[in-house]
């Protein structure tokens, strides 16, 4: 799945290899590497989801169905093209398939997932960006409609929040918009007032649209925005960490913004977890009265995300962990 | 219109352009849409040529494009602009081009 596509299968299902691309999923990339079949739907070979484009699924031949026909064989040639409705073309496609067994197939996919684990009992320690965001998917439950905004919390999100539904995840994509993730959510929360949703922001794409608590609060929509805080821009600053010899220039905040405070100043309720004895406490608090609310949750300015694709690499160059904290 | 580019020779140039002619809504806006793309998508435009007809509610453009290999990702991405109505790879329309453009070089 690309980032855009998260939910078309639970994130949990046997069958569903994750999030492909610069931080994808390891065994997402090295099984695209092994594939000799794409069929790529909907989508558009962006350079996030393939990294360098000639070394993308080298050994597979491509079926690509867009609605755009200038999509296809735009950036990988194809073996061929469906112009039209991916419902309606994999609809039309599905009888004219046998069924077949792909037990050799699917294992070594599993091998490479058990060999290759998305996450690590680490990443769930408590204050740690992943136990965070499956914290916020249990107490707000399956119904919740997600929105981000850009960085370093958008990519946790996609790589740890437990989508089911398709178009459970609202984010920027490719445009990479910061400030898109509160008017998103302000949004969804009109038009599915029944729905809890939630906005993923960060310290740094808050500022950019944060007028709009003033919307949110006029409406009394209700939404929760989880700001995670670590005080700079923080992809930006891993990029300059890992291929810039830490050059650190214009990507952190000197100053610790309140954005509790600010958004008080507009009226929303809201609540900060630095320093907070029961932070699980607060945060059950925050998420389980209705109305708009703020929620402040330090991050620390040192995590990553990774894997890492760097930037004009194939997918299968990825820099992890260990990598980073060197 | 990017490319930097020693003159070719009067062979290669018809062997590396060819001829469109778009039908399109005559309003304004409508050539920077056209040209916007161009830019945007860095495909090379070496001449434009457009006229009102229909009594003014649309305009032709014949366009020389210095692409080949991109020449159906430059129509296909010319026929998703909503002003644009038609598109016809007029590559038999060479001559006529040519004395266009001398045409235009004499007028003072």
């Amino acid at each position: 799945m690309t980032l855009m596509g998260l939910g078309i299968l639970p994130s949990d299902h046997p069958l569903s290899l994750g999030m492909l691309g610069m931080h994808a999923s390891r065994a997402t990339n090295l099984a695209m590497e092994e594939c000799d079949l794409l069929i790529a739907a909907g989508v558009r070979f962006d350079d996030r989801a393939t990294g360098r484009i000639s070394g993308f699924c080298p050994r597979a031949k491509v079926i690509h169905v867009d609605i755009d026909a200038s999509e296809i064989g735009k950036l990988r040639p194809v073996d061929a093209g469906i112009t039209g409705d991916a419902r309606r073309a994999l609809a039309d496609l599905l009888p004219q398939i046998r069924r077949r067994d792909r037990g050799e197939w699917n294992g070594c996919i599993r091998r490479l997932q058990q060999d290759n684990p998305r996450f690590h009992d680490q990443d769930f320690a408590p204050g740690q960006p992943f136990q965070l965001i499956r914290r916020v998917a249990e107490l707000a439950g399956p119904r919740a409609l997600i929105s981000t905004d850009v960085g370093k919390h958008q990519m946790w999100v996609a790589q740890a929040y437990p989508f089911t539904d398709p178009r459970q995840l609202l984010t920027s994509g490719g445009l990479g918009t910061m400030g898109f993730g509160l008017p998103a959510a302000i949004g969804a929360a009109l038009a599915f007032p029944e729905r809890p949703v939630i906005c993923f922001s960060g310290d740094g794409s808050l500022q950019m649209n944060i007028q709009e608590l003033a919307t949110a609060v006029e409406q009394e929509v209700d939404i929760k925005i989880v700001v995670l805080n670590n005080q700079s821009l923080g992809l930006v600053r891993q990029q300059q960490r890992l291929f810039y010899e830490q050059h650190y220039f214009a990507s952190s905040y000197r100053i610790a913004v309140d954005f509790a405070a600010i958004a008080r100043g507009f009226g929303m309720r809201a609540y900060d977890l630095t320093g907070a004895d029961n932070p699980d406490a607060l945060l059950q608090q925050a998420l389980g009265q209705p109305g708009p609310c703020l929620i402040n949750v330090p991050i620390d300015i040192e995590a990553e995300v990774s894997p890492m694709v760097p930037p004009g690499a194939a997918n299968t160059t990825m820099i992890g962990a260990d990598y980073v904290r060197n | 219109m990017y490319a930097i580019k020693s003159n070719p020779t009067p062979e290669t140039a018809i062997v590396n352009t060819a001829i469109l002619r778009l039908t399109v809504n005559n309003h304004p806006g409508v050539m920077l849409q056209i040209c916007g793309l161009f830019a945007r998508r860095i495909f090379n435009l070496e001449g434009i040529f457009c006229s009102a007809i229909d009594q003014g509610e649309t305009s032709c453009i014949w366009l020389k494009v210095d692409e080949t290999e991109k020449l159906e990702q430059v129509i296909k991405q010319l026929a998703k602009l909503e002003d644009v109505l038609a598109i016809e790879e007029r590559n038999d329309a060479r001559e006529g081009i040519a004395a266009m453009e001398a045409m235009m070089a004499r007028i003072d």
